[in-house]
């Protein structure tokens, strides 16, 4: 009964998701959609560091920022379109990820969490202060979107907050995929070990090291994935986007869903995406209530809206 | 023949000598009861073995390889699995989920096959899922299984860790204290399922302090004080040995 469940479950929501644009017609609401998309990657990544494999990474903005500027200077010196740098950035900063972890990743607990967030306050400054290549705060402008592809029964631009909106669902949807397998598989077991508890993972013959190189590599690679994607739909991309408070905010998402989820981190960032927009109508008192939101959540919630979902259901399920 | 070999290791903490030139052979197939005051090395021991710690000097030699300077998992992936003094277990998964993760040790993982769930991996899964629950009848802890280890009895948590140290395969199994604070009927069916382990191929070294259990199933009992071996031989020999009394079992 359950797998069909979900299954039915999963194909009506894709419905929903695809027919979404039929009755979310005003083009505001649809940027809403696609940014919830970009950090739906954004935590879901960061899910696999911290959630699954229990490694603090407080920089992951910084690998979407740097995914984002790989990209860009590609796309902006070579005239490479987005379908060949979403690569670059992604790989790009996966391999800074590895390279960078295998300095960090014996560190544990706080001390890691300290060493992440002064990497990416080094990420800042390098965006800032190397004007040659970035030009520094004043930004990249003129990024191209996506060049056009050839689809079965359309052609899609790429000029269109709509066609940006189904491509995000796509990336977000292969990306979950991979997560997805990952978590479920022998490598997600080793993560989840050595999250629980280090020393027994290394006394049953799991290569922590190795496994936390593969989280935080293939983790950090898909924030630069979500980088890329930003970069070439936004057209403009300056360092101030991609700083430890944008890795705060990407943590609290997560945190937010249920960080030891699979769907934990994506629901997160859909709700506190598009939360802030509909706070809107309070004015004044906007900021102030998301804040209070999210304390009390903290408190009351500490393993997330999915979490606490699945506790629920789980007290309920061993009742009967 | 000689399976792990402990040649003339010391371990300094600071000031304090935790082992001085500490040397001793295990047999293969042998169970050896490694016992002393508290303080004496006994764990440390096992630290050093398992690669937890780093020896100051010495050599730790298993199966004709040097293995003083690797890390603790490809230690545990040649076969010397551990427990800890204070049943260290996933506190936060099931008593099945814990063992599950023990049979990492078991085979390489192959990538396709793992992001495509082939079916050979579902099979695969299936087995291993046979194994534990084989395991958790073996340990007695087939009522558990589906409880976290966090909400077991201390004493059905030293059984737990005994079954994960199962399931990853060992070729020499070093239990840290496995039945210290367990009731006699608990200590009876633990030490005898450590004896059918053995029978099964496995080498066994034990620390303990209940000295029922070293006396009446151990083969052979090494002694420890202040980092040194004092005594080594049988348990007869070793009852009677002028220095372990006035160590040890005299006190």
């Amino acid at each position: 009964m359950r797998p069909l469940y979900r299954f039915l479950s999963f194909f009506l929501l894709i419905l929903f998701l695809i027919s979404l644009p039929q009755w979310v017609t005003k083009d505001y609401y649809i940027h809403m959609l696609v940014m919830a998309g970009i950090y739906s990657m954004l935590a879901q990544s960061l899910g696999l560091i911290i959630g699954f494999t229990g490694q603090v990474s407080l920089c992951h903005a910084a690998f979407y920022g740097i995914g984002a500027y790989i990209s860009t200077l590609l796309a902006l010196n070579f005239g490479l379109s987005f379908w060949i740098t979403f690569w670059f950035g992604g790989i790009g900063a996966g391999a800074v990820a590895c390279l960078f972890g295998c300095l960090v990743l014996k560190l544990r607990g706080h001390f890691l969490a300290i060493t992440t967030a002064l990497f990416g306050i080094m990420v800042t400054l390098i965006l800032d202060n190397w004007t040659e290549l970035t030009k520094g705060p004043m930004g990249l402008p003129g990024i191209p979107n996506p060049s056009p592809i050839e689809l079965p029964g359309v052609k899609l631009q790429f000029t269109s907050r709509t066609e940006y909106y189904y491509l995000v669902l796509v990336f977000v949807l292969l990306m979950a995929f991979v997560i997805y397998r990952i978590i479920h598989s022998r490598i997600g077991k080793a993560m989840i070990a050595i999250r629980e508890n280090e020393e027994v993972a290394q006394s049953v013959g799991i290569n922590t090291m190795r496994f936390k190189l593969i989280a935080f590599s293939i983790g950090s690679g898909f924030a630069g994935v979500a980088g890329s994607f930003y970069a070439h739909y936004i057209l403009f991309i300056s360092p101030i986007s991609f700083t430890l408070p944008e890795s705060i905010n990407i943590l609290v998402m997560m945190i937010f869903g249920g960080m030891q989820t699979f769907i934990g981190p994506i629901v997160g960032a859909i709700t506190l995406t598009l939360l802030p927009e509909f706070l809107r109508m309070t004015g004044a008192l906007r900021v102030t209530l998301y804040g209070l939101a999210l304390m009390l959540l903290i408190i009351f919630l500490p393993s997330g809206i999915v979490g606490a979902i699945k506790e629920k259901w789980f007290s309920l399920y061993e009742k009967s | 023949m000689v399976l792990l070999e402990i040649m003339k290791v010391t371990k300094r903490f600071g000031g304090l000598i935790a082992l001085s030139e500490f040397e001793l052979d295990v047999q293969e197939g042998e169970i050896l009861g490694l016992i002393g005051p508290n303080g004496s090395g006994k764990t440390t021991t096992f630290n050093v073995i398992t690669g937890f710690l780093k020896p100051d000097s010495g050599k730790v030699i298993f199966g004709g390889k040097d293995i003083t300077s690797l890390q603790p998992y490809a230690i545990a992936k040649i076969g010397v699995i551990r427990t800890f003094q204070l049943a260290n277990l996933f506190f936060d998964l099931t008593a099945l989920d814990n063992i599950l993760i023990g049979f990492h040790n078991l085979s390489k993982i192959k990538i396709l096959n793992e992001l495509l769930n082939t079916r050979s991996r579902r099979k695969k899964e299936e087995e291993l899922l046979g194994r534990a629950m084989e395991i958790l009848h073996l340990t007695e802890l087939d009522s558990h299984k589906d409880k976290l280890a966090k909400n077991l009895s201390a004493g059905w948590r030293k059984t737990l860790a005994i079954a994960v140290a199962l399931a990853a395969n060992p070729k020499l199994l070093l239990l840290d204290e496995p039945v210290c604070t367990l009731s006699p009927a608990r200590v009876a069916s633990i030490m005898k399922l450590i004896m059918r382990v053995r029978d099964s191929g496995v080498t066994v070294m034990l620390i303990e302090h209940n000295m029922r259990a070293i006396m009446d199933y151990c083969d052979r009992i090494a002694v420890l004080n202040f980092g040194k071996k004092i005594a080594d031989g049988s348990p007869e020999q070793v009852k009677q040995n002028r220095d372990v009394i006035d160590a040890y079992l005299g006190m």
